[in-house]
């Protein structure tokens, strides 16, 4: 499997005492496992897109992002191409675009501006 | 003999959690969708519900490379909270029903469905994200029956669709008094990777929740690569409503339908009556 090792190391994460020593000593923590140095070094840069390009699922990053304090919408941002602001600034557009759609409680609008 | 009283569908996410964790219930831009879980919870309470049947995927937490189920069901007495990253939720342990997944375990087993057994099982928000919302106290045991959509090969929807039939057909001959509801967990819309993250489909969503109502074998048409297209490709998790669907009576008929497209997610409840309940 391709990033059965990245994956590894990412998932590991799930755990407190891995968490730590990836905090303690990021490069020591990767070299428990057999990555090549363009994997340590995607995890090093926070690429996120390059990480799932690699062969992580994307429920194996999401254990690094909860390691490093990095949400979601950072990832997300990132793996777009875009800024924290202008990919926000995209989610309140299309936000506004599927509120029509929306069925909801009697009383809730679901008219928000995200 | 058991009876199925519901079947629900229902999204799970960990913003669903994180909002409830962070005391946003009530905020403006989570309130419709809590609102609406508070619906679906008082008319899934009203319904004394003895098993909750989970249908759900798991997130890389209980579940791991070295042997990926495709199917596999939770027979334990409990159920620990999962470590995602951010350390487990505060709650106690979720109650089991060994009993009836034992059965519904045979019985698949019995009738071509070879699902693995978990006798040990954590779960994580692809349960406990909902879980919180529709049965805040834990007053009822669940049954979790894992789907894999992640790593390939995965069963195909069609697949999803008998195994939910199956599923049925075994809580129907637990040789009990019991009364079950079906939950399935899972989308709509999302696409978490790429340059379209983030991008959600709500005509798509609008047409799913059509389908799975009034003429759900119709969805056993699509691929989980027609979904992909269509809502994203993490919105495949639908095959767990489908299984849902199949596992209800085929006449059950909608009590109600939720949808809330916000940010990340079409985040959607629907919930099933049979038609002996619809008579009552």
């Amino acid at each position: 499997m391709k990033g059965l090792w990245l994956n590894q190391a990412l998932n590991d994460l799930r755990h407190p005492e891995c968490r730590a020593a990836f905090l303690a000593d990021r490069d020591a923590y990767l070299d428990r496992y057999p990555l090549t140095d363009a994997q340590k070094q995607l995890i090093r840069d926070g690429d996120y897109g390059g990480i799932i390009a690699a062969g992580a699922s994307v429920y194996t990053l999401t254990k690094l992002g909860a390691t490093t304090d990095v949400s979601l919408l950072e990832m997300g941002a990132q793996m777009r191409g875009q800024s924290l602001d202008e990919f926000t600034a995209f989610l309140r557009e299309q936000n506004q675009q599927a509120a029509p759609f929306a069925l909801l409680p009697d009383g809730d609008t679901g008219d928000n501006d995200g | 003999m058991a009876e199925i009283v519901a079947g629900l569908g229902c999204s799970h996410a960990p913003s669903i959690a994180h909002a409830y964790d962070g005391r946003k219930t009530e905020a403006p831009e989570w309130k419709p969708l809590f609102d609406a879980f508070d619906r679906a919870e008082q008319w899934l309470l009203s319904l004394k519900p003895d098993a909750l049947v989970c249908i759900y995927n798991d997130h890389v937490d209980q579940y791991w490379l070295d042997a990926w189920p495709q199917f596999a069901i939770g027979v334990g007495e409990q159920f620990d909270i999962a470590d995602e990253g951010w350390t487990p939720r505060k709650f106690p342990p979720v109650p089991g029903h060994p009993a009836l997944a034992n059965h519904i375990a045979e019985q698949l087993v019995a009738n071509g469905v070879d699902i693995a057994v978990s006798y040990r099982q954590v779960v994580d928000h692809g349960i406990l994200s909902p879980l919180p919302v529709i049965d805040a106290n834990w007053a009822v045991p669940i049954v979790p029956i894992e789907v894999n959509v992640i790593f390939d090969p995965r069963p195909s929807p069609a697949r999803c669709w008998e195994v939910g039939a199956q599923i049925g057909a075994a809580i129907r001959s637990f040789d009990r008094d019991a009364r079950v509801a079906v939950i399935g967990t899972g989308g709509l819309s999302h696409q978490l990777t790429g340059p379209n993250f983030g991008r959600i489909c709500p005509e798509w969503d609008r047409e799913f929740l059509r389908l799975i109502s009034e003429s759900p074998d119709r969805l056993r048409d699509y691929s989980l690569d027609d979904f992909a297209r269509l809502g994203g490709d993490h919105s495949v998790e639908v095959v767990q409503w489908m299984a849902m669907r199949a596992a209800i009576h085929p006449d059950s008929k909608v009590r109600f339908t939720y949808y809330y497209p916000f940010q990340l997610m079409g985040y959607a409840i629907i919930g099933f009556e049979p038609p002996a309940r619809q008579a009552a």
